[in-house]
């Protein structure tokens, strides 16, 4: 695999790279809950938690990527007429949706501090985790949103309205 | 209130915002503005919604789908369907949905399978004579029966978000799914004779073998999620990470993976179960602003004054119309976990039993995956066969009228499609044989 280029890419791909090594991690933690309950009839008391814990900064990591790549589920109503735009209709058309997301990361990271701050006093009951490190993944995920919904609108103008050729995307990934 | 937080998340559906995103900002802006409660409620919302255990079976049984195709295991299992079923009139018609109900009791997921089975049975059937609209009508139809036999992703959702259990769900498709593979076998059985095609493969003992060694692995994966959950032994989500792990030795075994394929794969698959989950946790905050305004309740009484709380009758045409609707236009995940809080209010108001209320939802949704403008089956079948939307919609009217059949038979005989999950799991649902 070619080195990604671009810090936007360069993030995305260490994103990508921590949300796989917790899955694996997930994974792992999910089935040795399983094992442990059929061979030593037992299982550990924390598995069940912390693999609430981990799922909750996956989806999260995931999800952030995925606006980056723009793969959230989206109302398609134009049918493609938007094509027939003028460019700069068209950018302003396109930046609506990078706007509203910018606005609710701000507004999601701000909140998410504040969170945070709360889980600092908790403990959690089982694997006696401080909640900070658990409610952190919100605030990281309204950073990472923040950070690709403004790459994507500054992507959008530079295609739309200054008409250069669009930087070369992430390979488009099978559905 | 009801108007701003509706208003608004439609404007921002019209203006393209990500349905999950217009969730939470149609609910944050109704938040701020009725200034009830506090703004931390939003981040709360998030945690709360994401924190469920049964949850966790979404990205398991995900990724087990996305392995399938990748491994090889698809094809497998097409060579299977070939010798059980492939030497009946209308030949490769009956592997195509012979092999996407095996393939529905291992994955959850319907596009992977519409894209897994139909890249290799459309151009196959088109080989053979059949007309391509037949073909492609024939794989994305067959390819909805992955989200209604077990596992079935909209059925961890929808179990989720009402607090039923995931496995009376998964129990209560098997019936409703052999009843569609079963009508869709009739359908291409009479279409193939009418046209004279598909009679070209001789029963062989020999191929039968042959291929049952080299499938039986994965056969295996059906039994035992569907076993486990029946015997009691797994939960929903101990089943997926079981798959998942199978899935993997699988792929060990037929060395037909390396650490990079593997990474590439979870690494897709975590971008994709992370859009439905984003999803459930908006619709977290969006049920909860609703039950705090008591609008399910308010939306009960309006029915109840409209006279349509009368009888279930009506409460379930209702239900499978603005489901129908709904499911045209967004995918099943969204469509589920914002209507549920108020469509599960009003069948208990009616006394409609829980499970019996959601298999006809799935079944609805299911059909929402073949109909324009947003049915990702129908999307994916069609471009698979090279094929407009609007030729294939066309093609798809028996599969609709089949799916239907099968709708009505699920709203009036409850008792018999719920004979599977009553039997297996008594104490889990009202209404059982005691």
């Amino acid at each position: 695999m070619p080195a990604p280029r671009g810090f936007l890419n360069k993030l995305v791909a260490v994103n990508g790279a921590i949300a796989t090594v917790l899955f694996g991690a997930l994974t792992v933690i999910v089935s040795l809950q399983v094992l442990t309950r059929f061979v030593l009839h037992m299982p550990f008391i924390w598995s069940e938690e912390l693999a609430r814990f981990l799922f909750f900064w996956v989806v999260l990591l995931g999800a952030a990527m995925s606006v980056k790549n723009r793969r959230h589920f989206v109302i398609d109503v134009t049918m493609g007429r938007v094509d027939t735009w003028s460019p700069t209709l068209r950018f302003g058309f396109s930046a609506i949706p990078h706007l509203c997301i910018l606005a609710f990361a701000a507004l999601l990271f701000v909140q998410g501090i504040g969170y945070t701050k709360i889980g600092l006093l908790r403990t959690a009951t089982n694997s006696r985790l401080n909640m900070a490190l658990v409610y952190a993944a919100i605030p990281t995920f309204a950073a990472l949103t923040f950070i690709y919904a403004l790459g994507n609108l500054l992507l959008d103008y530079r295609t739309h309205v200054r008409g250069r050729a669009p930087e070369p995307l992430e390979p488009p990934m099978a559905e | 209130m009801l108007w701003l937080l509706f208003g608004s998340f439609a404007l921002l559906c019209l203006l393209r915002v990500p349905i999950a995103f217009g969730m939470f900002i149609s609910s944050t802006l109704t938040i701020w503005v009725q200034g009830d409660v506090p703004l931390s409620i939003v981040t709360q919302r998030v945690w709360v919604g994401l924190n469920n255990f049964p949850l966790l079976a979404v990205p398991f049984f995900l990724f087990v789908a996305q392995a399938m195709n990748e491994t090889g295991t698809s094809q497998r299992l097409i060579e299977f369907s070939r010798a059980i079923v492939g030497w009946i009139r209308g030949g490769l018609a009956h592997v195509t949905v012979a092999v996407s109900m095996i393939f529905a009791g291992i994955s959850g997921v319907s596009s992977a399978e519409a894209l897994g089975v139909g890249s290799v049975m459309i151009p196959a059937m088109k080989r053979e004579g059949y007309p391509t609209g037949f073909a492609v009508a024939l794989v994305a139809a067959s390819a909805t029966l992955g989200n209604i036999i077990p596992p079935s992703l909209m059925m961890i959702v929808y179990a989720a978000t009402a607090g039923l259990s995931v496995g009376a769900m998964f129990l209560a498709g098997i019936i409703p799914g052999i009843l569609i593979g079963v009508l869709q076998m009739v359908y291409s059985h009479r279409v193939a004779s009418k046209l004279q095609i598909g009679d070209t493969h001789p029963f062989s003992v020999k191929k039968l073998g042959a291929s049952t060694l080299i499938s039986w692995p994965a056969l295996l994966i059906p039994i035992l999620i569907i076993g486990g959950i029946l015997g009691g032994w797994f939960t929903a989500t101990e089943a997926s990470v079981v798959s998942v792990l199978y899935v993997m030795l699988l792929a060990m075994i037929y060395r037909e993976f390396s650490l990079k394929r593997l990474y590439k794969l979870a690494e897709d698959s975590i971008g994709m179960f992370s859009l439905s989950l984003l999803c459930v946790a908006a619709a977290s905050l969006w049920a909860w602003i609703l039950a705090f305004y008591s609008v399910p309740q308010g939306i009960v009484a309006w029915f109840g004054e409209a006279g349509l709380l009368g009888s279930q009758l009506s409460i379930f045409a209702v239900v499978v119309f603005v489901f129908l609707v709904i499911g045209s236009f967004m995918d099943a995940v969204p469509a589920i976990i914002i209507l549920q809080p108020i469509v599960g209010e009003i069948g208990a108001a009616g006394g409609i039993d829980p499970y019996h209320l959601g298999i006809v939802v799935v079944l609805t949704l299911a059909i929402g995956l073949l109909t324009p403008p947003y049915g990702l089956c129908l999307l994916i079948a069609a471009d698979l066969g090279g094929m407009s939307v609007a030729a294939a919609t066309k093609a798809l009217v028996p599969f609709y009228i089949i799916s239907f059949i099968v709708v009505t038979v699920a709203v009036f005989a409850p008792d018999f499609i719920l004979w599977i999950p009553r039997a297996a799991l008594a104490n889990l649902m009202p209404g059982a044989a005691p």
